[in-house]
């Protein structure tokens, strides 16, 4: 009596839920169709490609959304996102031209640029640095000052900023180049490591410490303010064909506003582009990538892609003093805004 | 019948209070017995659960570093051999190869060295041998294109100057098998100085752990699991959260402090066995979970322990005790229901048998009752009242009657006597020289007070007032003699002390029962006011003189009649003024009591008789009366009360 009782119930809980389900499944495919109307035909679609400066992961997720809503297909662009590989060398894509857009951070941005390769920063959407130093509460790093002649943990290839940081303050940190773990850090090799928040922050307390044993140092609240991420592309395709650098950059942003206003289904389509390439992830970290996204590009403000000539100087400046370029290359050779007059409408 | 009004609520009541007090102290003593064995079962199966879990993780410990040491050893030892070598690329390289083909349990092992060791133009090198089947492959990489110095598996043991453990990591190459590698740091001596020279590797298939820990079955859903130093889930039957999700991810998925908190213990190298209850990551379910550290990496060996399995046992069988319970308990419910009517029955008919008695029916039939216990004493109790009262009722019956009689044989008896006396006022209305006002208030029935008064002729009036010995009935009877006698010898001719001698004579005469009387008589000559009068014991009349002046007369000493019958009496005379009273009174006046035993007093009495001078005889005494009651107040009057006013007008 009891069982058939408990079975009828699981039956009917089963047969509710799916109907449940499939019912978010439609409202979520109508949101598709809105956006997908205008689609051009397939034929008409101007083949795109697009290369982020680092594996799958939220912190391109507006790209990813773009895309996987039917975004870009909107404004008529079929963009292929390529997907980033350790050991190949993403600047000789960008200078082949064998990629269109790429996104880079200001400073690799400032320093392929002054290495010769004419490309133009076209949207800027980072207007605040992630960069963070942490030290763990125990180490009894508590201020700046502290981190004279202690051990840094710093990515190879990103020691710029924090080389930076130490000469303007006059401290003397041994730096000890990483690679993309923090286990140096983790397993006390190093006092201090370098971190992302929206990243290797969230990884270290993933790791065990909580954030009241840390200690962090964010850069832009010491004046240095390197900026990130950027859309960039070579000069002579903004030249050749500005409507299609309009279209893209606006998709994107739409991308990620949506990718904002729909995190859990923003994190699923991440999930399933990191798992086809077989990277490891996970779905809290994904979700705190994405959060602290939001934080540092603050949506709700308004998108502004413009790159100040301010930051543009402070990057190029640090860039020149520490020999890793000659020349500042000029403001409006760099920073070319995208025609926004030009972009499809609807 | 006190006790009646009390068997009214026991029909409700007794059962009520038989089922809620019996009932339940005996649901709390189950309660109490029921939750005594849960508790105590509970921590036995939680004890025995501890122990288990500590025998099955330290077991689960032990023979996890069963396997890595040996495993271990192999790079540390061949470390050493290369640190006596004299590092040259040819001796390092040949070692390597003898290392993997020596230890099967090998996948793979590199050599990896310090920029420009060998020379300032190799900045990197590094060789690498694999299996690939049966057969070993070596490979070189000397360019920047692997830039191995920024590695975790180079750089932490040179960081740390020790050998390290990497966290897991599925190998594509090997076929997509979970794989870690142990890292020894290679050091050469110059000049006496340890130089850190490069790093020797080794990789080893976790397949033997992944399914050490996937064969660990702890009841339906339990399960093991290990994670690294920094908390990465390195084997998981959960095969989607190796390697992907750290134990502190899955507790900020699970937005789970405890599964944080339990997670930081572990990587700290602490042990605790079933102390900390979380939710199950499979299952969701509450569980314990037991871990302790594999020592020699630094990782932490855990196993789940679903408490609801561990506990469903004990659940189980608790549920059928509890099923068992409830069901006693209302097989008690309904024994209780059962004894607590079968008492209450008999005293429910009682009480109906009861309220039909009171309401006079004697007859009727009480239920039979043959329990031989209480109830029946009860009952023959009841039985004995009701013929106790059947036989009371009858002789009520016949008393009252009785006294019925006597009662209005009384009535009749006071219409008699209070008929004998004088009781039309004013009894002389053709006579303005005098007026006259008596009352006699006897306090039974009949009283032994009397007065009289009439015309001897018409210039005389003749007037008496005395009181018997005694009360009732036989002071009545005295009375009423004593007031014919009166009649009898009030002789023109004679005077009243030979009236008095003629009564005292015959009421001494046969006076067996020796009652006596206080007697005053006077003649007034209505003509000049002169008064004859003769006193037998009584009390001294007042005279009210016109003038307001009152006094008690002067009377001699004199003792009542019908003590002894050849006393003499003696008549004295007084004159009375125009306007002078006379009042007179038995001691039923002056003796009157009130609550607080104090007498109405004669000085009380003139005092009234002062303040009322002027009234005529009736108002005289009624305001007498009134002072008297408000002297007496609620309490009874005890003595006849006889009062007489003349006034004397000439």
């Amino acid at each position: 009596m009891n069982r058939l009782f408990l079975l009828t119930l699981s039956i009917l809980l089963a047969l509710l839920a799916g109907s449940c389900k499939r019912k978010s499944v439609e409202t979520e495919e109508r949101l598709i169709p809105e956006s997908s109307k205008t689609v051009l035909p397939e034929t008409d679609l101007r083949k795109v490609t697009f290369l982020p400066y680092w594996v799958t992961n939220a912190q391109f997720a507006g790209y990813y959304m773009a895309k996987e809503m039917g975004i870009y297909r909107k404004y008529g662009l079929e963009v292929e996102i390529i997907p980033y590989q350790p050991f190949t060398n993403s600047w000789d894509l960008i200078r082949n031209g064998e990629i269109d857009f790429a996104a880079l951070w200001l400073m690799n941005g400032v320093e392929l640029k002054a290495s010769g390769v004419d490309i133009v920063n076209i949207a800027q959407f980072s207007k605040r640095s992630s960069l963070m130093l942490v030290t763990k509460k125990s180490s009894g790093i508590e201020h700046l000052d502290d981190m004279n002649h202690k051990k840094a943990g710093i990515w190879e290839g990103y020691e710029l900023q924090p080389e930076a940081l130490f000469k303007k303050y006059n401290l003397e940190v041994e730096i000890i180049p990483i690679g993309s773990t923090n286990n140096l850090f983790l397993k006390d090799g190093v006092d201090i490591t370098n971190a992302s928040w929206f990243d290797e922050y969230h990884s270290i307390i993933n790791a065990g410490y909580d954030p009241e044993e840390l200690n962090t140092f964010f850069f832009a609240d010491y004046g240095m303010n390197f900026l990130e991420d950027g859309i960039y592309c070579l000069s002579e395709k903004l030249e050749q064909d500005p409507k299609l650098c309009a279209d893209f950059v606006t998709a994107s942003e739409e991308g990620w506003l949506y990718a904002y206003d729909h995190p859990e289904k923003t994190i699923d389509v991440v999930v399933s582009y990191a798992q086809e390439q077989n990277l490891p992830v996970n779905r809290v970290h994904q979700r705190w990538m994405l959060d602290r996204y939001k934080d540092l590009y603050s949506p709700e403000e308004g998108v502004s892609t413009t790159l100040s000539e301010e930051d543009y100087l402070f990057a190029g400046s640090v860039l020149k003093e520490s020999g890793q370029i000659n020349e500042i290359p000029p403001y409006e050779n760099f920073f070319q805004h995208y025609d926004t007059s030009l972009v499809t409408k609807f | 019948m006190p006790g009646l009004p009390k068997i009214f609520p026991v029909k409700k009541g007794l059962s009520f209070k038989f089922i809620l007090y019996i009932f339940s102290s005996i649901s709390l003593i189950f309660a109490v017995i029921f939750l005594y064995n849960y508790t105590i079962s509970k921590n036995i199966v939680e004890r025995n659960l501890r122990t288990n879990a500590k025998n099955l993780t330290e077991r689960g410990v032990a023979q996890i570093e069963k396997i890595l040491l040996p495993f271990q050893k192999i790079p540390d030892n061949y470390s050493r051999i290369i640190g006596n070598t004299d590092f040259s690329k040819e001796s390092m390289i040949r070692i390597l190869k003898q290392e993997l083909l020596s230890n099967p349990e090998i996948y793979g092992a590199a050599i990896a060295m310090e920029p420009y060791f060998f020379s300032d133009s190799e900045e990197y090198f590094m060789a690498y041998y694999s299996r690939a089947g049966d057969s070993i492959t070596l490979q070189y990489l000397l360019d920047g294109q692997y830039d191995y110095f920024t590695m975790d598996w180079y750089q932490i043991p040179r960081e740390l100057n020790r050998p390290d453990w990497s966290d897991p990591y599925f190998d594509e190459g090997a076929g997509d098998i979970i794989m870690a590698t142990y890292s020894v740091p290679l050091y050469r001596e110059t000049d006496g100085k340890k130089q850190f020279a490069g790093i020797l590797t080794a990789d080893i298939s976790l397949t033997w752990l992944e399914k050490f820990i996937d064969g660990i079955k702890v009841l339906e859903t339990g399960y093991g699991f290990v994670i690294t130093k920094t908390g990465t889930i390195a084997c998981h039957p959960k095969k989607d959260i190796m390697l992907n999700e750290t134990i502190f991810s899955v507790a900020e998925a699970q937005n789970s402090q405890q599964l944080r908190d339990i997670g930081k213990n572990m990587i700290r190298g602490e042990e605790s066995f079933a102390e900390m209850e979380y939710r199950n990551i499979s299952t969701n379910k509450l569980s314990w979970i037991a871990y302790a550290p594999i020592s020699l990496n630094g990782w932490s060996f855990g196993i789940v322990f679903p408490v609801d399995e561990f506990m469903a046992d004990i659940n189980n069988l608790f549920t059928n005790v509890l099923i068992l319970c409830i069901g006693g308990l209302i097989i008690i419910l309904i024994i209780i229901i059962l004894i607590s009517r079968s008492i209450t029955k008999p005293l429910r008919s009682l009480t109906q048998a009861s309220r039909k008695i009171a309401k006079g029916n004697f007859e009727v039939e009480l239920p039979e009752i043959n329990t031989r216990d209480e109830m029946e004493e009860l009952h023959d109790s009841f039985v004995y009242m009701q013929e106790k009262l059947a036989e009371y009722i009858v002789n009520l019956r016949e008393t009252t009657s009785a006294r019925e009689k006597i009662e209005s044989e009384l009535r009749i008896a006071r219409e008699i006597q209070l008929g004998m006396i004088p009781h039309l006022f004013p009894p002389f209305p053709n006579l303005s020289q005098i007026d006259l006002f008596a009352v006699l208030r006897p306090a039974k029935e009949v009283g032994g007070d009397l007065y009289d008064f009439f015309l001897l002729d018409e210039d005389r009036l003749c007037f008496a007032i005395g009181d018997v010995s005694g009360k009732g009935v036989p002071a009545s009877l005295f009375m009423a003699v004593t007031r014919t006698l009166l009649r009898s010898v009030a002789d023109k001719g004679l005077s009243t002390a030979n009236w008095v001698s003629s009564l005292n004579k015959s009421l001494s005469y046969n006076n067996e029962s020796s009652m006596f009387v206080t007697f005053f008589v006077g003649v007034l000559n209505i003509r000049n006011g002169r008064l004859a009068y003769t006193n037998a014991g009584h009390n001294p009349p007042v005279i009210i003189r016109e003038n307001g002046k009152v006094q008690m007369m002067k009377l001699a000493s004199s003792i009542p009649i019908g003590i002894f019958g050849d006393m003499t009496f003696t008549e004295s005379s007084i004159n009375l003024g125009k306007g002078d009273k006379l009042f007179l009174y038995t001691d039923g006046v002056t003796e009157a009591e009130n609550c607080s035993m104090v007498l109405y007093s004669e000085e009380r009495l003139l005092t009234t008789l002062e303040k009322n001078s002027g009234a005529i005889p009736e108002a005289l005494i009624h305001s007498v009366e009134e002072d008297l009651t408000n002297h007496v107040c609620t309490n009874p009057q005890s003595d006849d009360i006889t009062m007489m006013a003349i006034v004397y007008n000439e």
